[in-house]
């Protein structure tokens, strides 16, 4: 039998698995607890819901009062403050309260309103003093879109602290993190699939000390049978978007590729483009299901 | 609970026999085989039932026997209870076809009874059972066996001298879910047990109406020390007895603690007890029962190092939860020296969606009650005139240790069972 360590737990409503090829079970099991830790620290310091989460402190006191940020909830907000300008706003950490709104069946009259109140534009970063305040009282942040690749981006660290050269981490099957190369090749192939076929490949990222990040509008239930999710929202019409759309966005930065996942799904080609200019390192796959009709588009 | 596929008792009864027939799952349940066995309809082998106790559990009891009574060709010939009320309900319950007493030595008199059902108040099992097999019967007794632990090993000795059948009503003896679980546990899905936590939590006063002040000992006899060990009795026997089947063996040492704490309404036995069962090999058995808080309910726990099962909801929590087809794929193909592509997202992925670990079914949800199994496994125990051991034993290996248990709790000491009560 060869030295593979692998394991999983549930974290952030989703399936963390780790495989360590080349790894004793001691030494993985070290790790593997480290990370837990730190995943566990990140969840509850950054939970939407939690009551005592640091997230939930800001969201209820920011419009009131200014809130002194930590170091680390500085720079994520930073990230995002940027990733928001670099996807033209569609990447949007304030959209919750309109998801919110959705899942209650409210009006779209009364989403179009909430969702005019909301936008990063309302949230003031002051980044001499490192503090942050809302425009109004129905702002809130939600990281739920990032907090996998954030957690992704943090335990990179402990790998790399122990020198583990070779390593596969899916958080949920939609943020990968890898290091060093699949054992028996030369890199970690991984494949999406296609939009009407779950059994078929639409594309494969072939990744060395890399990350990719999948974002997706569907997702099949158990049964097979395909469901739209309410949580991605575009931030001009405050609707969920109603054809079937896929991005992937590979990176060396799990956070980068995260924070880009969602935002691209909504982008132009022009603005696609515009991107990959900036950060040539990128390569972004991008499927849309119009009609019945696929098209898949693929840039780097 | 909608993909959990319902069978009939014919199938479920197909299914036991072939769990029975295993070796291992005979050295645990030897009683099953007994449900594999094919029925018969012949008049000579009927076999005729008398009732004593008529009461709620006795009640039950009667309103499965006429249920299916040609499906297990029995009869329910007599009933007996020395409370007007009651004997009412069972001669309503048995459309007056069964004869009436109200002694029940009378009814032991009677000739056409092969055996007897007792479901009288504790405190009544063992003279009951004890005369019942000094008459030649076959006896089916509701837990715990006794009041005190000379009379349940009276009992139990008396089983043996008579070698006539005695049947303890523990009917989780006779849960298909139980049953598969204690099939998986001993076959090691879960791993070394190395800890058992149980609990009986209800928030209600356990009171029956009383029609008059000098009824109040006769019917709430569960509240009264000369009657009944109250949640010992009544509650905790029944979880001693599934730890105990878990085990295989029974505990070593116990030692608990009680107290009336909330229902100060003239009761003797304790509201709220808890307890701790050491076992042979260093596994502790925990368990604990209030009456005030029902928050909890009713639960068995059993937690090995590679899983844990809940019982009562049919659960099982693995560990490790299960891997991820792409990642077992992975895992796989490292092992065989193949490099191929990992297929991130299938018919079950839910990216970026609240996905919790609700662990998996123990067992299929199958529609059988396990009252009515024990009551059948009787009546073919009493048509072949044998039973396996095993069975009055986990009934007196329970009822033994609810008693000590209460010497312990009464005590305030560590308890070992004396040797002259160990079978």
């Amino acid at each position: 039998m060869k030295d593979i360590y692998h394991n999983s737990f549930f974290s952030m409503g989703t399936r963390f698995n780790v495989v360590f090829p080349f790894c004793n079970d001691d030494l993985g099991e070290h790790i593997f607890s480290l990370i837990k830790n730190e995943l566990n620290r990140i969840e509850s310091k950054y939970s939407y819901f939690d009551r005592e989460s640091f997230l939930f402190r800001i969201n209820k006191s920011a419009y009131l009062n200014e809130f002194w940020l930590d170091e680390e909830t500085y720079d994520l907000l930073s990230n995002c403050r940027e990733c928001n300008s670099l996807t033209n706003g569609k990447f949007d950490i304030t959209l919750r309260p309109v998801i919110e709104s959705l899942n209650e069946e409210k009006s779209e009259n009364e989403n179009i309103q909430l969702g005019s109140n909301l936008g990063f534009k309302n949230i003031i970063i002051n980044d001499k003093n490192k503090s942050i305040r809302f425009e109004n009282e129905f702002v809130k942040i939600d990281f739920g879109a990032i907090g996998k690749g954030y957690g992704l981006h943090k335990i990179s660290n402990y790998l790399d602290d122990y020198e583990i050269k070779d390593v596969f981490i899916s958080f949920g099957g939609s943020s990968i993190l890898t290091k060093g190369k699949h054992p028996n090749g030369d890199c970690w192939k991984v494949s999406i699939p296609d939009l009407n076929n779950q059994l078929k490949p639409s594309h494969v990222f072939n990744i060395k000390d890399g990350s990719l990040s999948i974002s997706s509008n569907y997702y099949y239930g158990d049964n097979g049978k395909i469901r739209f999710k309410n949580s991605i929202i575009d931030p001009e019409s405050y609707k969920p978007m109603e054809e079937k759309k896929l991005s992937a966005i590979y990176s060396s930065s799990p956070l980068e590729a995260e924070l880009l996942s969602t935002g691209i799904m909504l982008l132009e080609k022009e603005e696609i483009e515009k991107i990959i200019k900036l950060k040539p390192e990128l390569k972004i796959l991008k499927i849309n299901d119009k009609n019945g009709v696929v098209e898949k588009e693929f840039y780097e | 609970m909608n993909d959990i596929f319902l069978v009939d008792r014919r199938e479920f009864i197909k299914k036991i026999s072939m769990i029975g027939g295993s070796a291992a799952a005979l050295a645990s349940m030897p009683w099953l085989k007994v449900l594999g066995e094919s029925d018969t309809k012949s008049s000579s082998d009927k076999v005729r039932l008398a009732l004593i106790g008529m009461g709620d559990r006795g009640k039950l009891l009667t309103q499965h026997i006429e249920s299916f009574s040609s499906l297990i060709n029995a009869e329910l010939v007599a009933i007996c209870d020395d409370y007007p009320p009651n004997l009412k309900a069972g001669i309503e319950l048995t459309k007056g076809n069964a004869k009436t007493f109200t002694d029940y030595r009378k009814l032991l008199e009677e000739k056409n009874i092969d055996a007897v059902i007792i479901a009288t108040p504790l405190h009544e099992h063992a003279h009951m059972t004890i005369e019942s097999l000094n008459s030649g019967r076959h006896v089916f007794c509701e837990k715990a066996m006794a009041r005190t632990m000379d009379d349940t090993k009276l009992m139990y000795d008396t089983h043996l001298t008579t070698g006539k059948i005695l049947q303890i009503g523990h009917q989780r003896i006779f849960n298909p879910i139980y049953l598969d679980a204690i099939k998986k546990i001993h076959s090691g899905d879960i791993g070394q047990v190395t800890q058992i936590r149980a609990y009986w939590h209800r928030n209600n006063d356990w009171r029956r109406p009383v029609p008059s002040p000098e009824l109040e000992r006769k019917i709430n006899w569960r509240h009264y020390e000369e009657y009944s060990a109250g949640l010992l009795s009544e509650l905790a026997s029944h979880q001693i007895q599934v730890a105990n089947w878990i085990m295989k063996t029974s505990p070593v040492s116990v030692m608990g603690t009680g107290s009336i704490n909330f229902w100060k309404d003239g009761r003797e036995v304790d509201d709220n007890i808890a307890m701790i069962f050491s076992y042979p090999d260093g596994t502790q058995f925990i368990y604990d029962s209030v009456t005030s808080n029902k928050h909890y309910g009713c639960e068995e726990q059993i937690m090995g190092n590679k899983g844990t099962m809940e019982l009562e909801i049919n659960k099982l929590f693995s560990e490790t939860p299960p891997q991820a087809p792409a990642i077992l794929q992975l895992i796989n193909d490292i092992e065989k020296d193949v490099f191929d592509t990992i297929p991130i997202g299938g018919a079950s992925w839910v990216p970026e969606t609240a996905v919790q670990y609700k662990g998996n079914y123990i067992s299929e949800n199958y529609k059988m009650d396990e009252v009515k199994l024990q009551l059948e496994a009787f009546v073919k125990f009493i048509r072949k005139g044998e039973a396996p051991e095993m069975l009055p034993i986990q009934g007196y290996n329970s009822s033994i240790w609810t008693l000590l248990s209460e010497q312990a709790i009464k005590k305030g000491e560590k308890l070992t069972l004396p040797d002259k009560y160990k079978v």
